[in-house]
């Protein structure tokens, strides 16, 4: 077992990322279900967006960033506007895809509405095609520029894993399991901060138990209001493969390249729900399937970090 | 005909004066600079294996001109682990900076040798930083000895806020011929 990091880091952990990510989150999509649970899709968009804005606020790293607010000291994590490294493109990629993903689930209800059932796939085109050239072009963002040039395959193919992970994410929390989703997000984003921590990059835990927090959030309300919550889901298929390879392309460490890989495709883990033979099993059994199916990649991933390297020593967390 | 004269005394004196001034190129191996990091309870030490530059001055101290860049990803220090922790964005982030620069604005005679006014670009953010040194040329040798303080927060360098002193001591040694 590592160390238990020192008493004062919990707490500051806990009052600094933890509570405004998932309370900001959770205010927030509380506050949209009040306008009635078709507010639950956009008022889960706002909710991660909030989550991630306030802690990337409240974080108090100290020096120049604890001085008066100003625009520049109002975020602490991760800049807002994005400078030479691509790790710093992750929130606008994740805000990007939010909007691209609201917008066309907006066209494609227009569609489902205006046409008959038999141009069914004509409303999956004006859902999925902006979406993938969104995702085209975010990857490009987030795409550490030494491994582009030496991979020339490597921004299509981070876009691709984004949107399969975003496919199976969204078609498992439209069909019924809004919260579940997010609880997986949130734990995808938990595993991510443990491994990126064992690599020695608090930074990237640091986002990475933003993000996370911020779906706990968003999961607990979800459950008690009973929606689907996909709104949020473009926030965690940007930043969780994005934030793993920008982690990886940082840090030098010993663990291996395995770990992160398991954690950026963990979402792929929800694919069999997806099969309508499975999904037709009863709920209770589903539920603990997926979360079950989620989970094995995420231990086996911590414990490779945990085996092959040791966290910074506790005085220096 | 008074005119050619005084263009001959122009190039002659600024010919002479160009010839006055030393330049010395320094490099890992006559420029050292350490780092000691301090704790609760212990310290680190470290520094940087490359750097390329020069120092000039035309035979007073006073003049000293400082151009250095150093190579971040040459960084070392005392504990393997600590200096892998030490290339990543907790600390100097070596692959989105991979050079650290200091340049001269200023040198002034002060009680105890000389005061050295510079900019230090780390993390890519530039701010100014004043220390004391001893700067002397014997013969064709420079030497430069230097210990100060910097706040490492100034630079964006805020990792382990509370358990890593803010303030990380510098020490610069250089011997350089000419």
């Amino acid at each position: 077992m590592p160390p238990i990091p020192p008493t004062p880091l919990i707490v500051e952990t806990l009052r600094d990322l933890v509570l405004p990510a998932a309370g900001g989150a959770a205010l927030i999509l509380g506050l949209f279900l009040t306008l009635g649970r078709w507010a639950g899709c956009l008022g889960s968009a706002a909710a991660v967006v909030a989550g991630f804005v306030w802690a990337n606020f409240t974080l108090d790293t100290g020096g120049e960033a604890a001085g008066a607010i100003e625009w520049e000291r109002t975020s602490r994590i991760i800049p807002w506007l994005p400078d030479k490294p691509t790790w710093h493109s992750l929130p606008r990629a994740a805000l990007v895809l939010v909007l691209v993903g609201l917008a066309s689930r907006g066209l494609g209800l227009i569609a489902h509405r205006a046409l008959s059932d038999r141009w069914w796939w004509v409303e999956r085109l004006l859902v999925w095609v902006p979406r993938w050239v969104a995702l085209l072009v975010v990857g490009s963002w987030v795409m550490p520029v030494p491994w582009a040039e030496a991979y020339p395959w490597s921004k299509a193919a981070l876009a691709a894993t984004m949107l399969l992970s975003w496919v199976v994410l969204d078609g498992t929390a439209r069909g019924g399991a809004g919260s579940q989703v997010a609880l997986a997000l949130a734990a995808m984003f938990f595993a991510a901060g443990g491994v990126t921590i064992f690599a020695h990059s608090k930074l990237f835990m640091d986002a990475a138990v933003v993000l996370g927090a911020a779906f706990f959030g968003i999961a607990v309300i979800a459950r008690v209001g009973r929606v689907d919550a996909s709104g949020a889901i473009p926030a965690g298929v940007a930043f969780l493969p994005a934030l793993l390879v920008n982690a990886r392309y940082q840090s030098e460490s010993l663990v291996p390249l395995s770990a992160f890989w398991l954690v950026g495709l963990a979402p792929l883990a929800l694919l069999p729900g997806l099969i309508p033979r499975v999904g037709r099993l009863h709920p209770l059994i589903l539920g603990a399937g997926r979360m079950i199916l989620v989970l094995i990649p995420l231990f086996i991933a911590v414990e490779l970090a945990m085996a092959n390297e040791q966290l910074p020593p506790p005085e220096e967390w | 005909m008074r005119s050619l004269f005084a263009v001959s005394l122009a190039v002659l004196f600024g010919v002479s004066a160009s010839a006055a001034e030393e330049k010395f190129a320094l490099t890992g191996d006559n420029t050292k600079v350490t780092f000691t990091g301090t704790k609760k309870g212990g310290k680190h030490e470290g520094g940087f294996k490359k750097l390329t530059g020069t120092a000039s001055l035309d035979g007073d101290p006073a003049t000293l001109k400082i151009e250095a860049d150093i190579e971040t990803d040459s960084l070392y220090s005392d504990t393997e682990k600590l200096t892998a922790h030490l290339k990543n964005p907790d600390f100097f982030g070596v692959k989105d900076n991979p050079k650290a620069t200091f340049k001269t604005t200023k040198v002034e005679k002060s009680d105890k040798g000389y005061t050295i006014t510079g900019d230090l670009t780390l993390l890519g953010k530039t701010k100014p930083v004043t220390f004391p040194a001893a700067v002397e040329v014997k013969g064709d040798t420079l030497t430069i000895t230097s210990e100060f303080k910097i706040n490492r927060f100034d630079w964006g360098m805020t990792f382990g806020k509370g358990m890593v002193d803010d303030a990380v001591a510098i020490k610069l040694s250089v011997t350089a011929k000419k």
